[in-house]
């Protein structure tokens, strides 16, 4: 890492301010960000450690409206084992928290962090690599290069994959979020955290600079939702997710009443597939309707010369959540 | 950091709030004074200054810069090189040490963030003629061969049997998920669990 | 037993039955020990320590993170080093400054390691190098050295390499076999035919502890931590490398108590060792280099990967009647210098081909295939896990195609007696007949199938002495103090096998105590040569020194005793930790007392092999596994497996079965998860961490069991084998079997991921 001055602020306006130095970013816990420092991709000269805030940007509260308000400092440990997850409402984004990376890292890692973390692109996260994303080049390299890991739909010019687990099952289950940006504070669904377009150029979010995401909220989930989240991996230890599924049903005397169903690890941003929910609604659950969505889930698909594999493993992963969720 | 619920090791929820020694960075004595300008938050860096880490129940002073890991601080400011470097990135669990009480990769934290915090490393185990039961269970059940990951193993392993007792064989394999081993010993680690568990190594 | 050696002495040599089979494999043989050597044991040898479940003697160090290995070494002043390394993949070095760099912060010396004009020849190629007072600071000051490079077109694909085969898209080899009249003749006349390519990829070796090492001069001495597997031969290449350098070396001592983990790739000091102790003497200091996880994946070399066709045939019986293979090592840039002896050597069992028509030896088609990447090392087993999976999955495909089950297979064409009861146990013990002959439903989304594999390891630990490179026997230090305490020292390394725990066992047996008067020492230069950890043979080449070492001590301590009683030497025996005669005797720690205060100090060696035939020449086992496929992902996991392995005499059973286990473990790694990834355009690793470089984990772990196949071979006065390599052989072809059995179709090319099963399931399908 390049040397940097670390700024340790008391309060969420100390923080905001110290962002108004030039080359500064703001810090969790760090997983991601001590990783490309240790890289040298980010050589920042300031940095504001945002953990001293934790007394009012970590915890999990289930406020008066039934909403629950996460925290963006709460660790994955944390929001897996608390009990206002331990229902099948939840349960996508309690497992999906449970099977991230490695004890270790969930005992750290953030809510926030996890949901904004840098695509792990094998590329755009060496310093020995400059591409179009990483800013330092004129193409995707993964695009003509190595992309058995890489986007299968919704891709631009750059076949990045969005790396967080927490993504999908949040924007299953209609999660908002807040920021502060200086004194102004906004809240918004979660989707516009995610960048329409998701060009080379984008960021993997739409924050601005100095914009601090101070909490996630999930909606009280409609009576009947059951959610779940699968993954597919190539070994069980300790995996990157090839593709991954996040679906929310509500069920109302065995009938499916409303499905939302979110992509993860296959696109460059997380992928809701409305037209595929759209067919579960009105329909009792069966295997042969579960085919069908899988397979609406991933039509249009543009998948690249090493990763053709992503369709069929990932239609069964649709296939696995359904049934996970309509158990 | 977790901010963990009341524990018998390290800092609680409340104290951390109530702002005590809990903050173990060294303070230039900054307060907030009540002024119109805003409050300067306290930096440090990038150069080397000194720290207080609470290691193993002690209180050690290094110098670090804010470059610095937790697990450079440990190995090389303190010459507790148990926990070890093998990837530097968080993804074989060779550094792990538990901060207050959990297991993290050290090597992905910033020395500064562990301080208020309490850090337990292998070596607290074993301290003259005593000698933690999970180690002695280590050495009976031959829970390692070139020894490089065992420290690290042996910290995830005490962490999963203070956290559930009585772990069952899947959640041994989920709480040593985070620990790579290359030699393949960890099946007799996990009966070196097991074995303590049953309460041998005494 | 008397510390006399004995003339002629007839032994049992084999083994007694394995369990549930009826016959014991015993013979006789009349051994002539070497003056003044340990009388030799055999199948019938009762031991108090050898072969129990003796704990490992570092065990505690490693366990309580006290053990120091070379990343661990400190010392006051210690400089921090870093190599400047290559970012072309192959060119010529055509300019380096260096001047920038040497006025950085901390900054105590800088060195090239190329000279302009030098080739570069992968992408890691060292350059040049700098110590300075943190790794930060090397880092900063590495951004300073600018190197340029006259850069050349590269290639890191095999398949498209110089001299590599032409791949149909369905990955068989297309180029004509070249002509073999008898061969063909027997193809053309077998009743059943079967012909395939295999593939391997690069493995690399992932060593815990990276290479590197902890440089400290004195003068011209050197004291070297070097995290090697080879102390000897690194500490006179190393002597050789600098004094060519112009550098004066006195005493050049290496230790290595503690390794984390070789498996092949630290015989040699490489450019790390070298640079550090140039650094170190720049700068006039202590120095520390390690490598980090990208250069320890990239320049330490590989298990090269592979290429390897079969055609063969088998009569009405079932009998192989031709058998042709063809391969081919991908093996980094030696081979453009070397197309022979690149290191990519694929081996194959020459055993169910006895009564067949083959190529033979001297005609064996092989070819080393260039590419500019880093060139393969010696990785556990070299050859053998690659050629065993082609070969193992061919004999499966042929079975398969004759009708034949594989396990009838196996003991219709090996005529090997060992492995026969080896195949017989396994499959009881396994239930091998049972998991075969289960039908998985049709459609059933989950498939299981059981599969083996043989092993065979060639080396019984060599024959007679080995000499290191400086003309100096191998030999074992052994000293009795006079509290009793026994130390017992090589200078070899202990890389985790428990050569440590083999040196107290073998000394507590031979001088009837128990474990804890023994301490035993491994790493330092300074204490007597012994071989490297390599070919499996540290302890088979050890074993019978620690005992000539032992056994001479002793005959020392009874003369004193027998001096104390005042009678002949020759009646005095020392057993159970008592020593004296049938009247008169004294207990160890008394006896010991006699010695005053000067220790019995002596030093063994390994006599030559005994002239008569030893049992066998090489050490067999089987090993089987089961599989479940998920056949909608294509993901793979190994259920259970079971093995069983010839070591010759178990010395420490928990350590034995911990490298029999421990090969089983890396087998599923190798089978299922582990490849480098090269990225064409740049010739660099894309996955050199472990993220992305997959070694299997936890909860990846099949249920393994192991039976130690003990066998008296009588060829030294231990017969002990190794066990670093000879289980490794096997696990990633049984596993492979595993596959064909549950999908019905083989999965050709390591390692097995789940898009590989996708796709052998759409062809089966299609």
């Amino acid at each position: 890492m390049k040397p940097f001055t670390y700024v340790v602020p008391r309060s969420l306006a100390e923080a905001t301010e110290a962002c108004k130095q030039p080359d500064t970013i703001l810090k969790g816990a760090g997983i991601d960000i001590v990783d490309r420092m240790k890289e040298r991709l980010q050589t920042p000269a300031q940095v504001v450690n945002l953990l001293p805030l934790v007394a009012e940007l970590a915890g999990i509260a289930v406020e008066p409206s039934g909403e629950l308000r996460i925290g963006a400092l709460t660790t994955l440990t944390q929001l897996e084992q608390h009990e206002a997850l331990g229902n099948r409402a939840l349960a996508a984004l309690r497992d999906s928290a449970g099977m991230t990376a490695t004890p270790q890292v969930r005992n750290r890692a953030t809510v926030a962090g996890n949901i904004l973390q840098f695509t792990r692109c094998w590329y755009v996260r060496s310093e020995a690599f400059r591409c179009l994303h990483g800013g330092r080049g004129p193409t995707c390299l993964a695009l003509t290069g190595e992309n058995r890991y890489h986007s299968v739909m919704g891709w631009i010019d750059c076949v990045r994959v969005h790396p967080s687990n927490l993504a999908p099952p949040l924007l299953a289950l209609d999660a908002e979020y807040t920021t502060v940006l200086g004194d102004k504070q906004r809240r918004r669904k979660l989707g516009e955290l995610f960048p329409a377009e998701p060009k080379a150029q984008a960021a993997e979010h739409t924050l601005e600079h100095g914009e601090i995401v101070t909490a996630i909220h999930i909606p009280k989930q409609p009576a009947g939702a059951r959610s779940s989240y699968c993954e597919s991996r190539e070994k069980q230890s300790f995996d990157w997710a090839t593709t991954a599924c996040a679906v929310r049903l509500v069920l109302d005397g065995g009938v499916i009443t409303a499905a939302n169903l979110v992509l993860g690890a296959v696109s460059p941003v997380p992928r809701p597939r409305p037209d595929a929910a759209k067919l579960l609604v009105g329909q009792k659950p069966s295997a042969e309707l579960f085919v069908k969505v899988a397979e609406a889930a991933y039509a249009g698909a543009q998948p690249l010369p090493h990763n053709a594999y992503k369709l069929t493993v990932g239609k069964a992963i649709v296939r696995d959540a359904l049934e996970q969720a309509a158990r | 950091m977790t901010l963990p619920p009341d524990r018998k090791s390290g800092v609680s929820r409340r104290s951390f709030l109530k702002g005590t020694a809990a903050v173990g960075i060294v303070t230039t004595g900054i307060t907030a004074t009540a002024t119109s300008a805003p409050p300067r938050p306290q930096s440090f860096g990038p150069g080397e200054h000194e720290v207080a880490l609470l290691v193993n129940g002690k209180e050690r002073k290094l110098k670090v810069e804010t470059r610095t890991t937790l697990l450079d601080a440990l190995r090389d400011g303190l010459d507790l090189t148990g926990a070890k470097k093998i990837c530097d990135r968080g993804a074989c669990g060779g550094c792990t040490v538990l901060v207050d009480g959990e297991p993290v990769n050290s090597c992905l934290m910033l020395a500064m963030d562990a301080t208020g915090h309490a850090v337990q490393t292998v070596e607290s185990l074993s301290e003259g003629d005593r000698v933690h039961p999970l180690v002695n269970n280590f050495v009976r059940c031959d829970a390692m061969q070139c020894g490089f990951c065992t420290p690290g193993m042996v910290m995830s392993s005490l962490a999963c049997l203070q956290k559930r007792g009585q772990p069952t064989y899947e959640q041994m394999q989920h709480d040593l998920s985070g620990n790579i081993c290359r030699c393949g010993t960890y099946g007799r680690i996990m009966e070196a669990i097991e074995r303590t568990v049953k309460g041998g190594g005494k | 037993m008397s510390a006399n050696t004995p003339r002629d002495v007839e032994v049992t040599v084999g083994y007694h039955a394995l369990p549930g089979l009826k016959e014991d494999r015993l013979e006789k043989r009349t051994v002539k020990p070497a003056d003044g050597d340990a009388p030799p044991w055999d199948a019938n040898t009762k031991f108090t320590t050898v072969g129990t479940d003796l704990d490992r003697v570092d065990g505690l160090a490693k366990a309580s993170g006290r053990a120091k290995y070379s990343y661990d070494m400190t010392f006051p002043g210690m400089l921090q080093g870093m190599i400047v390394r290559s970012t072309a993949a192959r060119g010529k070095l055509s300019g380096l400054e260096l001047d920038e760099a040497k006025a950085m912060p901390g900054v105590a010396a800088v060195i090239a390691l190329k000279e302009i004009g030098n080739k570069v020849r992968f992408v890691g190629d060292a350059v040049a190098a700098v110590a300075a007072s943190t790794l930060h600071q090397c880092r900063d000051a590495i951004e300073k050295i600018r190197a340029t490079y006259d850069t050349e077109e590269h290639n890191v694909d095999y398949v498209v390499a110089e001299g590599g085969p032409q791949l149909a898209a369905n990955g068989e080899i297309e180029d004509a076999w070249p002509e073999h009249k008898e061969v063909e003749a027997a193809l053309a006349a077998a009743k059943v035919t079967h012909t395939a390519t295999y593939r391997t990829e690069v493995q690399t070796h992932s060593c815990l502890e990276t290479h590197g090492g902890v440089a400290k001069w004195n003068g011209d001495d050197l004291d070297l931590w070097l995290s090697t597997q080879a102390t000897f031969g690194c500490a006179g290449g190393l002597t050789g490398t600098l004094q060519a350098k112009g550098i004066k070396v006195g005493a050049l001592t290496i230790h290595a108590e503690f390794i984390g983990g070789g498996f092949g790739s630290k015989f040699v000091p490489g450019i790390e060792g070298l640079a550090v102790c140039l650094l170190a003497h720049a700068a006039k200091a202590p120095v520390k280099l390690m490598l980090d996880r990208f250069e320890e994946h990239t320049t330490t070399g590989n298990r090269p990967g592979s290429l390897a066709q079969a055609r063969a045939g088998v009569d009405g019986e079932g009998k192989i009647v031709a058998w042709d293979w063809r391969t081919f090592g991908h093996c980094g840039f030696t081979a453009y210098d070397d197309a022979r002896n690149a290191g990519g050597n694929v081996a194959l069992p020459d055993f169910y081909s006895r009564g067949a028509k083959t190529r033979g030896g001297r005609d064996r088609l092989h070819k080393e295939v260039p590419a500019d990447t880093d060139p393969p090392r010696p990785m556990r087993a070299p050859g053998h896990p690659q050629g065993w999976f082609a070969a193992e999955l061919f004999m499966d495909e042929l079975a398969a195609k004759a009708g034949i089950e594989p396990l009838q297979f196996r003991l219709k064409n090996d005529a090997e007696q060992i492995r026969q009861d080896q195949w017989r146990f396994a499959a009881q013990r396994f239930g091998w007949d049972a998991s075969r002959n289960q039908k998985p439903e049709a459609g059933a989304r989950f498939v299981r199938g059981v599969g083996l594999a043989s092993a065979r390891w060639g080396s019984l630990g060599g024959s007679g002495k080995r000499r290191d490179g400086q003309g100096q026997a191998h030999g074992i230090a052994c000293r009795i103090n006079g509290n009793g305490m026994v130390e017992v020292r090589s200078g070899a390394q202990d890389i985790g096998v428990g050569t440590k725990t083999v040196l107290a066992a073998l000394a507590a047996e031979e001088l009837g105590i128990a474990p804890r008067w023994v301490t035993a020492m491994t790493g330092h230069t300074s204490d007597p040569s012994g071989p490297a950890s390599g070919g499996s043979t540290v302890t088979p080449s050890i074993a019978p020194a620690v005992r000539h070492a032992a056994f001479r001590a002793k005959s020392q301590l009874c003369a004193a005793v027998a001096q104390h009683f005042g009678v002949d030497a020759s009646t005095v025996t020392c057993a159970d930790g008592k020593i004296g005669t049938a009247d008169k005797q004294l207990a160890w720690a008394d006896a010991c007392k006699l010695i005053g205060p000067n220790p019995i100090d002596v030093r063994g060696e390994r006599a030559d092999n005994y002239a008569s035939d030893p049992f066998h020449r090489s050490q067999c086992g089987v090993q089987m596994a089961e599989v479940e496929v998920d056949t909608w992902t294509g993901v793979v996991r190994v259920l259970r497996m079971f093995g069983v392995q010839d070591c010759g005499l178990v010395i420490a059973k928990k350590l034995a079965e911990s490298q029999v286990l421990g090969a089983m473990i890396q087998g599923v790694s190798y089978a299922l998860h582990e490849q480098r990834i090269m990225d064409k355009r740049s010739g660099r690793m894309l996955n050199g961490d472990f993220l992305r470089y997959k070694i299997t984990g936890p909860q990846d772990l099949p249920h393994l069991s192991c039976h130690m196949h003990s066998i008296a071979n009588g060829h030294t006065n231990v017969g002990a084998g190794g066990l670093g390599e000879p289980p490794s052989v096997a696990s990633a072809a049984a596993i492979a079997n595993a596959v064909f059995h549950a999908i019905g179709v083989p999965v050709r090319h390591l390692p097995i991921t789940p898009d590989k099963v996708l796709a052998a399931l759409a062809q089966k399908k299609g």
